[in-house]
């Protein structure tokens, strides 16, 4: 494909190439001479930069289409090349294929940072409020108060500093939480009733951002009977696998080794010393609340 | 070349020397934030993965693995090189400014998420002082507890860790935080939380003479206090006097902001000499405090510079 050359231009001493705020849709290649960058402040001139044979100036003016901030006038005796958007489009169609991809790789990365944007994920929001809440409970649970806090707003207004998400998205996102029965809101008063739902949630979104199944909404029927079962079970039992395998048949004869074999797995049931397993109360009790609580969990319909 | 499902093409933090076009198959971008893995981007054919790569060392901001067998072809720098110089020479200078302007700005973003990030890392601290009272925390614990609040990179996060480091606030070996004053991160997000969230005149960030005079006080405790209940320690007006600097007025009027803010409790003497009174204060909450508002300022004027 035939290429655009682009215009060389020579220039004395002194001449203004462009003047501030022109916007000159292209960009310069300096063959020869030298070009100070100007501006005026307080009615004083001075020299942001200079430009030296082999260097570019202009790119970015005429890339994100800005006025140009300084006077270029040239110092000595120049001469450049002028490439405009048709020049360069010509010679962007001259290179491979993985150069252009490449270059327009570079271009949105650098777009995106002069949008200087922190953005976050879709669970991103939840996720955040929830992780801050259960933080701010566990502290006051550490120092023997109640899982209450006086002023929402507040709260709100400190995790929003902290997550720099916006206000009123955190806002809509409480009283989602309030709808799934993860907190109680009464007047300027948020209580949290169980903090343990709370990093279900988080845990569950976390699952979901690394493309995994949260293991405890995808039992099925007799991997929760066998987690009701456990519940019921003395705290301290220790029993060998088979001593588990027929007390789950006992309770539900449809129970197979595998059901044991997951329970261990998930930390349901724990090896101790002697080669017994034991039961973990607080994971058997966390199970039960992702069975009881799935549906505000997932907040899906919510 | 060929990648077999499952491994990786280059793991994060790796130096940028080739970029890669997906052929077949498909890939992921994968973030490790503590203990979450985090796919970020998915690659299928004809997509580009990686940056040119750039004079200045740039590097993988994320590992990238094969969702299932893939073919990809590597383009090393040196190709990129010569594909350049057939190129004009305006035009390579033209994609080597883009890069420069890239790596500036991208340097700029992470000092900016540097000090975004401080008031959810002083949370995270906060948290754990006041729920475990443990004084070295692991920074794979603080990345774990830092992922859900903040999209911020562990790198940028580490990188804060070490400007703070470097103004004393704590001592951070890339691997834990050792709180040497373990109160003063819960007390800087006490403050910050005045500051920003009420718009209130921290109470806690003291005037000059409030820290001569807790100063003062500290001395004196050491040398001449008596040491009651939960580290609360009582000295008189004369063991006050004789630390305190000249210039210093020696009477119970310069204590009134202390008294008012419950920092220091003061007792008058019958006989109203201010050398018989008995001052006290806890002095393991005045150190702190002491701590607090030597790092404050320096948040403002030196934490960037080391950034």
């Amino acid at each position: 494909m035939k290429q655009i050359p682009p215009l060389r231009e020579n220039v004395p001493a002194g001449f203004s190439v462009f003047k501030a705020k022109e916007n000159p849709e292209t960009f310069l290649y300096l063959e020869k001479g030298e070009l100070a960058a100007l501006v005026v402040a307080n009615g004083k001139e001075s020299e942001l930069f200079k430009v030296h044979p082999g260097e570019v100036v202009g790119v970015q003016t005429l890339l994100e289409k800005q006025p140009l901030p300084y006077t270029l006038k040239a110092t000595e005796d120049s001469s450049f090349l002028k490439i405009d958007e048709e020049c360069l489009a010509s010679a962007l169609k001259n290179i491979p294929v993985w150069l252009l991809a490449s270059i327009r790789n570079i271009s949105q990365q650098i777009k995106l940072l002069l949008k200087s944007d922190h953005s976050i994920s879709p669970n991103g929001t939840a996720k955040a409020l929830a992780a801050f809440l259960l933080q701010k409970t566990e502290i006051l649970l550490a120092e023997n108060q109640s899982a209450l806090f006086n002023d929402y707003h507040l709260l709100l207004k400190e995790c929003s500093w902290i997550t720099r998400i916006p206000l009123k998205i955190l806002k809509k996102e409480l009283i989602s939480f309030e709808r799934r029965r993860l907190v109680l809101i009464h007047d300027k008063e948020l209580g949290i009733q169980n903090p343990k739902l709370l990093l279900i949630l988080i845990e569950y979104l976390s699952s979901l951002e690394s493309g995994k199944a949260y293991p405890p909404f995808h039992f099925n029927l007799v991997e929760k009977r066998a987690v009701h079962c456990l519940s019921r079970v003395p705290e301290g039992t220790s029993l060998t696998a088979p001593e588990w395998l027929t007390c789950l048949q006992n309770n539900d004869k449809f129970a197979t080794v595998a059901e044991v074999i997951l329970l261990e797995k998930l930390g349901l049931l724990i090896k101790n010393d002697l080669g017994l397993l034991s039961i973990s109360e607080d994971n058997i009790h966390k199970f039960l609340l992702c069975f009881e609580f799935e549906t505000e969990i997932k907040g899906a319909l919510l | 070349m060929k990648i077999l499902s499952g491994d990786f093409l280059f793991m994060e933090g790796e130096k940028n020397t080739a970029i890669y076009i997906v052929q077949s198959g498909s890939l992921s971008a994968i973030q490790k934030r503590g203990t979450l893995v985090k796919i970020v981007e998915t690659f299928g054919p004809g997509s580009i993965i990686g940056l040119l790569p750039s004079e200045e060392s740039y590097l993988y901001p994320y590992s990238v693995k094969a969702e299932e067998d893939s073919s990809v072809e590597k383009i090393t720098d040196k190709e990129i090189i010569t594909t350049l110089s057939k190129t004009p020479i305006w035009f390579s200078k033209f994609v080597g400014f883009l890069q420069k302007r890239h790596l500036v700005l991208l340097q700029k973003n992470q000092k900016k998420q540097a000090i975004l990030a401080l008031p959810a890392l002083l949370s995270v601290l906060d948290h754990f002082f006041r729920t475990t009272n443990l004084t070295k925390i692991s920074f794979n614990d603080i990345i774990t507890a830092l992922e859900p609040l903040t999209s911020i990179k562990a790198e940028i996060i580490s990188n804060l860790c070490k400007a703070l480091s470097a103004i004393g606030f704590f001592k951070y070996n890339n691997s834990s935080i050792e709180l040497t004053h373990p109160a003063v991160p819960s007390l800087l997000h006490m403050v910050f939380t005045e500051k920003i969230l009420e718009d209130k005149i921290p109470s806690l960030i003291l005037s000059a003479t409030d820290q001569i005079l807790l100063e003062t006080f500290a001395k004196a405790a050491q040398q001449n206090g008596t040491l009651l209940e939960n580290h609360f320690i009582e000295i008189s007006g004369l063991a006050f006097s004789q630390e305190a600097p000249v210039y210093l007025k020696k009477d119970r009027k310069i204590f009134n902001s202390l008294i008012e803010k419950k920092i220091i409790r003061l007792e008058s003497a019958n006989s109203g000499l201010f050398n018989e009174d008995k001052i006290y204060g806890n002095l393991e909450h005045i150190s702190d405090l002491l701590e607090l508002n030597r790092i404050y300022p320096l948040l403002d004027h030196e934490l960037a510079k080391h950034l």
